[in-house]
């Protein structure tokens, strides 16, 4: 049955999910911050692969309470999530191109999900 | 020195943007996007051989508490992990070289990709509306690509 907790645990899966991806740009080094000495970046994919592989079973369970088409159309907010995420912790500059970009790429896997 | 040829060697090898030059491809900007679309290709190509493998009959059942487990001894299902796991290598190599909204935006084609495969592989149907995001991801990913500098 969906309810409240079931809702709060899907917007924690897509937080986990952009969580990782910004630990693995991290890894792997940027304009603003480059590659960070050999402890460092391990530590950053170790907790970005150890918040996918957590992304991965929440998303497992999740799927005994939705149907898979209803549940992937929730993914569409993970571009514009890790767009929002790229910008805070990564220092990226984000043109409104580019978010607008985003958007068109939410709405679309929205409809991909939902048809 | 004349001033173009200064500036161009003042770019360090290991920039992620570095300017197209003849012959080097691999740092070229095109590089890290043709990486990414090879990451799409490759999770789209685990997803039509996992789908494959999990309605083939199994070669054998393990006991009760791992029979989930079953599925892997599949040489479809293998082929599938090993595509996934090499392109998770593929999008650590995009991601080095890109900035994370831009790749994570073009990654975004795998859903289209996806029902692709699956119309022309799976013989699946396309509806319409699912017809209609798969054009708004195309424009998304196509507005991100000219939005690069």
């Amino acid at each position: 049955m969906i309810n409240l907790s079931t809702l709060i645990l899907l917007a924690v899966s897509q937080f986990v999910l952009a969580t990782s991806e910004v630990c693995l740009k991290h890894a792997s080094g940027s304009d603003a911050k480059p590659v960070s000495d050999g402890l460092v970046r391990a530590g950053w994919y170790a907790v970005g692969i150890a918040s996918m592989a957590t992304w991965f079973f929440i998303w497992l369970h999740l799927m005994r309470f939705f149907d898979l088409n209803r549940l992937f159309a929730f993914e569409g907010v993970s571009p514009l999530l890790v767009a929002g995420a790229s910008a805070l912790f990564l220092e990226e500059k984000i043109s409104a191109r580019a978010w607008s970009a985003s958007v068109l790429i939410a709405l679309g896997i929205v409809l991909v999900a939902l048809f | 020195m004349p001033k173009t040829l200064k500036s161009v060697a003042a770019i360090p090898p290991s920039k992620p943007f570095s300017p197209d030059r003849p012959g080097r491809f691999i740092e070229s900007r095109q590089y890290p996007i043709v990486i990414v679309i090879l990451n799409a290709i490759s999770v789209t190509c685990a997803e039509v051989l996992l789908k494959i493998g999990a309605t083939q009959p199994l070669a054998f059942r393990l006991p009760a508490p791992i029979a989930f487990v079953s599925a892997v001894f599949s040489l479809w299902v293998v082929l599938g992990i090993v595509l996934y796991v090499g392109s998770l290598f593929l999008w650590l190599a995009a991601l080095s070289r890109l900035p994370l909204h831009f790749a994570y935006g073009l990654a975004s084609i795998v859903h289209i990709l996806v029902p692709l495969a699956c119309w022309l592989v799976l013989h699946e149907t396309i509806p319409i509306g699912r017809l209609v995001g798969m054009l708004f991801i195309l424009a998304g990913t196509l507005t991100l690509g000219f939005a690069h500098k």
